[in-house]
């Protein structure tokens, strides 16, 4: 009885040593539920600095399209059915004009300079016929793991925007493909052709400092060695444009270089 | 009356029954272009809706043999996907059905050698077709660089194979096997005829070539992706003229706007493929009503070619609306089939046409009653067939 009782406490304590071990080493950094922190990236070491920032947008925003045609797969109906209809995430904005799913990274600055690597798994799942995260952002070599929590078929048909490998799999519910990206690219494309409107991007770079907005539309990316460097951003609609190609920042040891990057938004196209 | 062969003591003398008119084997061809045709507008509807690769394994369906495959499976994507597979299927049994019987045909009847080949031709054709389909599924994850042209090469075979079937339920039809004459009252009426039938025949050719070419800029740009790549019609990002290089390009997407479609980055080229598709259109149809105007004065009155005619410049009205509408509806998968369905009854069409004013002399009008046509064009028939015809 005794040691049925003990158990819990004792996987919670290993659980909480794991998270405490994995946050000085670096790799995905948790929110307090457990989920990988997105819109954190870098590892974290003494003697590092890092860039905090906020993605804004400027410009009118356009409605959100629902997702239509779930019906052809009845799980998916079912799954949204008593839940807010699921929009289009091609642009989601974030809270107080913010834009979601921007992916920033080190386009500069970091040669010369030891490059850490991730090895915890990426992960992207099939939610309710819905890929999460929409964006993944991922280094060279670090695994990546895709999930179907549906209970339904899935395939995932990965294109590639540079040289990665293509690939096209089927997925029953359980089942987890593990995948890693050998070349830096932005905008690989995950497509589930069973459900057209599953779409998710992903981005692969040669250096873990990058990050991908969410919800409040702020980034940080964390343990950057002092000096100069420069950053970019990515969003999949191509016409959504950054007001600079690249931001410079100096980031000193322990120091935290703020970047405020502003989209101007085209107009919106009613068809 | 076996395997619904005319009887040959109506009509035929027993020299040239083995070249007489088969109903059931022309009803059979029929047939097998009214199914080719919705295999082909399956086709189109796979790549409308994005879901080629719904099913990932080429030759098989999720590891199942394809008529094996479960059907509470058949969901979302992968219903349009196996859907079109399993018509093809079909499809490749019909045209071995067609290729026997064109056998039997020639070897135990007496029928046309030329047209049993041509039935063994398709066949290999069909067989192809179904293996480039199942290749372009596979050349997915093994060899990418290949996937987009064999992606083109399956969608314009597809349609290539269609009008073979045309061709053969033509040579088997009832105005092919009794091509019925008419004599010129004189010289220079002969040679008016004359004159008249070399123009038609060279326009009928004309669009055969000008549409195939479309077929192609079609079939590229549904299969690079380039539906959309000018979003706009009838004016290019606002002018008359797109793009011409790639900054200019980012600059016009900007200018006009986003909507949900707007995750595409477009490359000039992608814009390029779009627009000879809409400048080739212009000239398909010059091409067509410049044919349509040469067929009236060659002959208006024989069904034939009047009927199939006046389709044509139907569903090139329609053809040339819907090709507009695809742009407005941002792409609607269902009009985006529509277009490439039309298209292909088009082409289909003009393939019937190109055949037929080879078959139909100027000033020939059609019999109203078919034995009689039969029994009156017998002769001329004969003679023809005497001839090597």
């Amino acid at each position: 009885m005794i040691a049925r009782r003990n158990v819990p406490w004792v996987r919670l304590a290993l659980a909480g040593a794991a998270v405490a071990l994995t946050l000085p080493f670096g790799g995905t950094i948790l929110a307090q539920d457990n989920k990988p922190k997105l819109n954190v990236g870098g590892v974290e070491k003494a003697g590092t600095g890092s860039i905090k920032g906020i993605v804004k947008v400027v410009g009118e925003k356009r409605n959100r399209a629902p997702i239509r045609n779930m019906n052809v797969d009845a799980f998916c109906a079912q799954y949204w059915r008593d839940k807010e209809q699921p929009l289009s995430d091609t642009y989601v904005w974030g809270d107080n004009d913010t834009l979601q799913n921007v992916v920033v990274y080190v386009s500069k600055g970091l040669e010369g300079k030891e490059i850490p690597q991730l090895d915890k798994a990426a992960i992207i799942d099939q939610v309710g016929c819905i890929y999460t995260p929409h964006v993944l952002a991922v280094q060279t070599k670090q695994p990546v793991e895709i999930h179907n929590s549906d209970n339904t078929m899935h395939n995932v048909n990965f294109s590639s925007s540079g040289k990665n490998n293509p690939f096209n799999e089927a997925m029953v519910k359980g089942v987890v493909l593990k995948k890693t990206f050998t070349e830096a690219e932005l905008g690989g494309n995950f497509k589930c052709n069973v459900h057209p409107w599953m779409g998710a991007r992903l981005a692969v770079f040669d250096h873990p400092y990058f990050a991908v907005t969410q919800q409040d539309g702020t980034f940080e990316i964390r343990g950057l060695p002092p000096g100069e460097y420069e950053i970019s951003t990515w969003h999949e609609v191509s016409v959504f444009k950054s007001d600079q190609p690249s931001y410079k920042v100096t980031v000193s040891a322990d120091g935290v270089a703020e970047v405020t990057v502003t989209y101007n938004l085209p107009q919106p196209r009613n068809r | 009356m076996m395997l619904g062969y005319m009887d040959k003591d109506r009509t035929q003398p027993d020299s040239i029954v083995g070249n007489a008119y088969r109903t059931w084997l022309h009803r059979f061809a029929c047939l097998l272009v009214v199914a080719t045709f919705v295999l082909v507008a399956s086709g189109g509807n796979v790549t409308s809706r994005d879901v080629g690769l719904a099913v990932p394994d080429g030759f098989t369906v999720f590891g199942h043999f394809l008529w094996a495959f479960p059907y509470e499976e058949w969901k979302g994507g992968i219903f349009h996907e196996h859907i079109h597979r399993l018509k093809g299927s079909v499809i490749g049994l019909l045209t071995i059905g067609l290729c026997v019987w064109l056998w039997v045909d020639y070897l135990r009847f007496h029928g046309r050698r030329w047209l049993a080949w041509f039935g063994t031709g398709m066949l290999f054709l069909v067989i192809l077709q179904g293996v480039m389909g199942g290749l372009r599924v596979e050349f997915h994850n093994h060899a990418p660089h290949l996937e987009t042209p064999f992606r083109v090469l399956h969608g314009v075979t597809g349609q290539l194979f269609f009008c073979t079937t045309v061709v053969a339920a033509a040579a088997l039809s009832r105005l092919w096997m009794l091509r019925p004459q008419v004599t010129a009252d004189d010289a220079q009426q002969a040679s008016q005829m004359v004159r008249a039938g070399r123009a038609v025949r060279l326009l009928s050719i004309g669009v055969l070539a000008v549409l195939f070419l479309q077929l192609v800029l079609g079939a590229v740009m549904r299969h690079t992706e380039s539906g959309l790549a000018i979003p706009d019609f009838p004016t290019s990002y606002g002018n008359i003229l797109p793009p011409m290089t790639q900054g200019a390009l980012d600059e016009a997407m900007f200018q006009h706007g986003y909507d949900d479609n707007s995750a595409m980055a477009y490359t000039v080229g992608q814009v390029h493929v779009h627009f000879a598709h809409r400048v080739w259109a212009i000239v398909v149809t010059g091409v067509i009503l410049a044919f349509l105007t040469a067929l009236m004065k060659y002959n208006s009155t024989h069904p034939a070619l009047r009927r199939p005619a006046a389709m044509m410049l139907a569903l090139l009205i329609q053809q040339l609306g819907l090709g507009s509408a695809v742009i407005w509806t941002g792409r609607h998968h269902d009009v985006a089939t529509a277009h490439q369905a039309i298209g292909a009854v088009i082409l289909a069409l003009a393939t019937l046409l190109a055949i037929r004013v080879r078959l139909v002399e100027p000033g020939c009008k059609a019999e109203r009653e078919p034995h009689r046509a039969t029994v009156a064009a017998a002769p001329a028939a004969a003679q023809l067939r005497g001839a090597g015809a």
